[in-house]
This record gives structure tokens, C-alpha cells and sequence, in this order.
């Protein structure tokens, strides 16, 4: 029997090799035309080891997607469909169907697709949870305390798991719960009374308003406390540190890489969405100067950009 | 549309627009010039070897005058394809910027573009840009001087060969000249196709297609200037002279210079610099520039183009240079400079000024400066409606219309 074994494992692997599995026809439908999303395109299409019959731009017209879904449906009838960014995702989550989905460029994918849908996944333009509490965490022994604002709708499940990781670091996470914009402020003052160390800003819409980012700068200030942001841009608008994906075109890898397993046999379902692989950390020595905070050499060795 | 996998189908197009010229241009009803040649419209008049009186009985000779200058009348067909500005490759539409706060496309309070002058962006990879244009050009002035109230000046010819014009003794009616009086009528209708295409992100092609009509009209009237006391006896129009009227002109319609343009945009979207990008034109001698659709000459362009928004406003700047085959006094430096400005979600207006320098000109038309005021209007979706009037600000060079208008559509796929 083994002398049997041995030759056809051989000979299966050999066959394996030699027919690949039939390649798979991918439909892709993009939000609108943005160097962020076309970048993220070619680094799909760069990965992806299967074949895009079809591309379309909705140009954020949603009916012009709904015309687009219901064509890739009935005609171009693919086995997978990419979806670029969140009004290409919420089209196709507006049409239940059975084609699975991969998206990339989307924040907060759990505030946007249901607990309960089996066949999309995708990459996220979120900075890992792990990455952010483990900078607070080298910023030094006095940050113990992270208060976060948030409304639970859009960045619940994050507020949740940030929770469970800084714990598991040491660290305690003190958010204050808002449903709306204006209920942001009194909520930052509610934290000044909590003693928190630092604060960070969530990639949550409810508190990104100009007035509510400029009161936390402002609290960050007159607290001296470190505020981690979103992009370079609040960086340099006097946020201590901020941290922000990367790359487009690697967020689009990543969508191609879990395509590609999906169309090689995986279910969506088997397959967690992901968090930014390249990520890029900012530093403000002028803020730190101001807050009176030494950084950290580690953390100034990471920075991708400083700003002085 | 969507895109099969290495083609390009587009849904259902409405009459192709081409479609529409050529049918158009067949209808056409062209009176042709006699000779089929309208760029010697004026040198043409009185059978084009000047004008002869009749003989003389006092003095036995056949009184001939010829004109020492055409003043440049002779070289129409640069001096038309001179001022036409052309549609630039401009038109993107719905531009959108990318919140990396908020992950979402946000529209941009940037314009839908200018319409002569160039701006860096380029459409997009994959992006279609098809459209057309309809340009008017009814000509009033050359060299400052009325079309309808120039004057040509006819002498006569050196009879006793000593090589000069007598003014005294008995061939003192050398000195006679015969000034024709010229009303000119000049116009063109451009009927231009033109399409553009995004290669790749950065890289736009694409090509004008120009169809078009020209009709030139020259009337003149001769009149005798006497310088000499005899001249009564020996010069005057009879039944054996030309008449001292002429007519000469028609009207010619064809495929004009075909206009083959690339656009490449190297910087974009960095903090201290506007967006920048070059732009390459080539022109090919496909009119007929005996009759004046075409200038005969392959023109090579490259142009600078630079651009920046600040939120509804865009101004730009385009420099470059003009090589023609025809020569070093046709070469000629281009600029542009102006703005344009997105004054509703749906509607941007722009105004610019236009130059065109020939360093080593014949004198005539050297510097052309226009404005130029246009607006863009986005019906629905990426469809276009623009138009445009330009105003030459120096009348007195070349040959200058009061005003030419333009109007187009164009759609982006």
C-alpha cells in the first residue's frame, strides 16, 4: 500500500500544478474616481490572480450603482465582485445576492455590513487596534488612562475591542458615549474631570467637525495631554502624534489576496476582514515642545514623518 | 459603459456628431473660386496680372499697372488659422477629493475647467472625452485697417526702361498710379470634432478634427491718381482696359488642419507647488491651403501648463513654443494666463488672455493678444455645455475679427 501512496501523492501534486484551478472572473464596481481608490484598483488588479471582466464608476450617483449592480447580475454574472469604497459597498449590501464581495477602502467595515451577511469581507483603511493602544503604551509609563468620544452606531464595535486590548496592556480606555455632534464637547469637558493621559480621536464622523477637532486640540493643550489623530494633516494641525494608513495600493493587495482565496475555494465567511498592513505615524515635536513631552526615541525611530 | 476585459464598448451614442458634419459639410452649397484657389483671392483681381488701360492714341503704348504690394493680403491663410483658439483638453467633470478622515470621496468645489486654456489634471485612466465645437470668425480688420476700406496701390510700369518712374519730360504719366479700393469680406465656420482619451492616470491623447468653411469675398474699384498734366490723354479706362471693377472669391468647405494633442501631468497635489504638466500638439497639413482651410505647414507645439485650486477658484498659466515647417518667422511663443471659477455646483465661468508671439515676424500679425470669456454649464450627469467669445484687445495686428464665439458640447464616458 505504501509503495502505492508514495507515487500518487506525487503524481497528484504534479497534476495540481500543472491544472491549476480555473481562474475567476471578478466584476469591479468603484465609488468614484479618486487617486486613493485607482491606486487601490492597481494594487489589485497587481495581486489578484484571477481574471476583472468588468470595471465600472458609480461616481457616487447611487441609482447609476443600482443600474450597475443589477447589470453585473444579470449579464456580466461574475463569481466574485470588488467593491471600492463605502457607496460601492453600501450598493451592493442595498441587493442581497450570493455572489461574494471583497471591498477595500472602507473605514469601520462592521458599522457598514450587518453581523449577520455570510459572504463579503474585505480590506480596511482602519489602523489595527493592537498598533494604536501599543504607541500610547511606548509613550511612557505615565499613560495610563485613553479617553475616547464616540458614537456607538459607527464606532461601537471599536470603542469594544479597544477596550478589551488596553486592558490586556495595562492600560484603561475611558470613553464617553455621544449620538450626535453636538453632544461632543460635553462629553471632552466630562473627560477633563476623568484624569485621563491622552486622548484619541476615532475615525468616527460624530466627532470630526471642525469645532469639535479644534476643542480637542484645545484640550489637548490646556491639559497637556497628547492627542493621537487621524492623518498628517491634524497632525500638523497641533495633534501630538497621528496614525493613518499608508498605502492605497497595499490596502488593494490585500483585497486581492483575500479574493484570491476566496476563489480559490474559501468561503467569505472563512475570511475576517483586515486592518491596515502599512500604516504612517506622525510626530509633532512642536506639540510635544508645547505639551512638555519628551517622545520617545522608539517612537521617533518609527516616524515616517516628523514635523518641527 | 462598461469595459470587457482589452475593449472598449460604448452603450448606444446619439448620431455620431461626425456623422452630422460630414452630412453637413456634403449640403454645403460651396461657390467655388474660379481657380479653386482663395489664397490668391486678391492677387487675383483683374485677371491677377494687374490692370491694363486702354491704348493710347497720343501716345502709342498699352498703359499697364501692376501692384507693388499686396501689404501681406498674399499670405491669408496664416493670418486665418492665426486666431482660431482651440478647445482645450480640459473638461473633467464631478471631481472628487478623498477624505482619509472620514473614508469617504468628497466633490470638489473644483471647476469644470477653462475652455482655451489648458490646466494640469488629466481625465483619468480609461476616461473618454468626446465632443464638439462650432467657431464663427467673421473678419473686420487687417493690419487695423477696415477689410471693407483697404486700398492697394497699382503703378505703372517703367515704359522707357531707365529704370525709374518719370515724373517730368514726356513720360511723365510714369508716375501715375491706379489705387484700387478693396471691400473684403472674410469668414469662417469651424465645425471641430475632437475626442481625448486617458491613456493612464497622468496621460491624456487625443485629436481635433476640424471641418471647415471659408468665404472670401474681394470687390474692388480702380481709380486713376494723375500725377502728370498729359495724364488725362493717356490714361484712362475705356472699352479696351479692364474694367475698373473686379470681383473675385467664393467659398470652399474641406477637412481643415487635423490636430493630433497629448497631455502628460507630472506633479500633482503637492503642498507648495501647483500641478503641473506639458502639453504636445502636432499639426498636419491636411487642409487645402490653397484654399485657405489649412496652413500648408506641420506645426509642432509644446506648451507648459501650470494649475492650482483654491477652493472655487482656479487660476493657470500656459508657456510654450510653436515650430512650423514653414519657417523661422511663423515660429511663435504661446501664453495663456487666467482663471476660471466654479460659481454654481453645475456652472464655472472663465476668462483668459491669450498671446501669440513670432519673434522673427514678417511684420505683419507679429503679436496677437485676445481675451477670452467662456463658461461651462454641466447639463446632467458628464454632459457638457460650453461657449465662449473671444475679443482681440490688439486690433491693429493682423487680420482680426471684432469677436469670435464658439459654442460645443461634449460628454465624458
Amino acid at each position: 500500500m505504501r509503495q502505492i501512496l508514495l507515487p500518487l501523492l506525487v503524481l497528484t501534486s504534479v497534476a495540481v500544478a500543472v491544472c491549476p484551478v480555473a481562474a475567476g472572473d471578478v466584476a469591479v464596481i468603484m465609488s468614484a474616481r479618486v487617486d486613493a481608490y485607482e491606486e487601490a484598483l492597481q494594487g489589485f488588479k497587481r495581486s489578484l490572480r484571477h481574471r476583472i471582466v468588468a470595471e465600472y464608476a458609480m461616481e457616487g450617483d447611487f441609482d447609476r450603482g443600482r443600474e450597475i449592480l443589477s447589470q453585473i447580475r444579470s449579464k456580466v454574472k461574475p463569481d466574485l465582485i470588488f467593491a471600492v469604497g463605502i457607496w460601492a459597498v453600501q450598493v451592493v449590501m442595498g441587493e442581497s445576492g450570493n455572489i461574494p464581495v471583497v471591498y477595500a477602502m472602507i473605514l469601520n467595515p462592521p458599522s457598514i455590513i450587518g453581523a449577520g451577511t455570510k459572504n463579503v469581507t474585505g480590506a480596511s483603511m482602519n489602523v489595527s487596534v493592537e498598533e494604536t493602544i501599543r504607541l500610547f503604551k511606548q509613550l511612557g509609563p505615565q499613560i495610563r488612562r485613553v479617553g475616547v468620544v464616540f458614537n456607538r452606531a459607527k464606532t461601537g464595535y471599536l470603542v469594544s475591542l479597544a477596550d478589551t486590548v488596553a486592558r490586556q496592556q495595562g492600560l484603561h480606555l475611558i470613553a464617553k458615549e455621544i449620538r450626535s455632534s453636538k453632544e461632543a464637547i460635553p462629553a471632552l469637558d466630562a473627560l477633563q474631570g476623568e484624569g485621563i493621559d491622552a486622548l484619541w480621536i476615532l475615525p468616527d464622523e460624530t466627532i470630526l467637525a471642525a469645532e469639535v477637532l479644534q476643542y480637542m486640540l484645545l484640550f489637548s493643550y490646556r491639559n497637556k495631554v497628547p492627542l493621537l489623530g487621524l492623518s498628517e494633516r491634524q497632525a500638523q494641525m497641533g495633534a501630538l502624534l497621528a496614525l493613518s494608513f499608508a498605502s492605497s495600493e497595499d490596502i488593494g493587495r490585500q483585497a486581492a489576496e483575500l479574493a484570491n482565496g476566496i476563489l480559490g475555494g474559501k468561503t467569505a465567511a472563512e475570511i475576517p476582514y483586515t486592518t491596515a498592513r502599512q500604516v504612517k505615524l506622525t510626530v509633532n515635536l512642536k506639540a510635544a515642545q508645547k505639551l512638555g513631552i519628551e517622545i520617545p526615541k522608539s517612537i521617533l525611530a518609527m516616524a515616517d514623518n516628523l514635523i518641527q | 459603459m462598461y469595459r470587457r476585459q482589452g475593449r472598449l464598448r460604448l452603450r448606444s451614442l446619439q448620431l455620431p456628431a461626425f456623422l452630422l458634419v460630414f452630412l453637413f459639410g456634403l449640403i454645403w452649397n460651396p461657390l467655388s473660386a474660379g481657380a479653386g484657389r482663395l489664397k490668391n483671392v486678391v492677387g487675383d483681381l483683374y485677371g491677377g496680372d494687374g490692370i491694363l488701360l486702354q491704348p493710347s492714341a497720343v501716345f502709342s503704348h498699352a498703359p499697364h499697372f501692376s501692384a507693388s504690394s499686396l501689404q501681406g493680403l498674399d499670405t491669408l491663410n496664416t493670418a486665418l488659422t492665426s486666431n482660431l483658439g482651440l478647445f482645450a483638453f480640459n473638461s473633467t467633470v464631478a471631481g472628487f477629493t478623498f477624505d482619509i478622515e472620514r473614508g469617504v470621496p468628497v466633490r470638489t468645489t473644483e471647476s469644470l475647467g477653462p475652455l482655451l486654456a489648458e490646466r494640469a489634471p488629466t481625465l483619468g485612466a480609461g476616461k473618454l472625452n468626446f465632443g464638439f465645437a462650432y467657431t464663427r470668425l467673421d473678419f473686420k480688420r487687417f493690419e487695423g485697417q477696415r477689410l471693407n476700406d483697404l486700398s492697394l496701390i497699382f503703378e505703372h510700369e517703367d515704359l522707357n526702361g531707365n529704370g525709374i518712374r518719370d515724373t517730368t519730360g514726356i513720360f511723365s504719366f510714369e508716375s501715375d498710379d491706379i489705387r484700387v479700393d478693396l471691400d473684403l469680406e472674410i469668414a469662417e465656420d469651424v465645425f471641430a470634432l475632437f475626442a481625448t482619451y486617458g491613456l493612464t492616470r497622468f496621460w491624456d491623447v487625443g485629436i481635433v478634427f476640424p471641418i471647415v468653411h471659408v468665404r472670401v469675398r474681394a470687390d474692388a474699384q480702380a481709380t486713376i491718381v494723375r500725377y502728370s498734366s498729359i495724364s488725362p490723354l493717356v490714361h484712362n479706362f475705356g472699352p479696351q482696359s479692364d474694367s475698373p471693377q473686379s470681383r473675385a472669391g467664393g467659398d470652399e468647405t474641406g477637412i481643415g488642419d487635423i490636430i493630433l494633442r497629448t497631455k502628460y501631468n507630472f506633479l500633482r497635489a503637492q503642498p507648495r507647488w501647483p500641478d503641473l504638466a506639458i502639453v504636445g500638439e502636432l499639426k498636419l497639413p491636411t487642409g487645402d491651403d490653397d484654399n485657405l482651410l489649412g496652413t500648408g505647414d506641420t506645426n509642432l507645439r509644446a506648451l507648459l501648463v501650470a494649475s492650482r485650486s483654491f477652493g472655487l477658484l482656479t487660476p493657470h498659466v500656459n508657456l510654450g513654443f510653436e515650430w512650423t515647417t514653414e519657417g523661422s518667422e511663423q515660429n511663435n511663443v504661446r501664453y495663456v494666463a487666467g482663471l476660471d471659477a466654479r460659481v454654481h455646483r453645475s456652472l464655472t465661468v472663465a476668462v483668459d488672455v491669450l498671446g501669440r508671439w513670432e519673434p522673427s515676424g514678417d511684420g505683419v500679425g507679429d503679436h496677437m493678444v485676445d481675451l477670452a470669456l467662456g463658461a461651462k454649464w454641466n447639463v446632467f450627469r458628464t454632459f457638457l455645455l460650453n461657449a465662449n467669445v473671444q475679443l482681440p484687445l490688439n486690433r491693429g495686428e493682423g487680420l482680426r475679427p471684432n469677436f469670435i464665439w464658439t459654442v460645443g458640447i461634449e460628454n465624458t464616458f
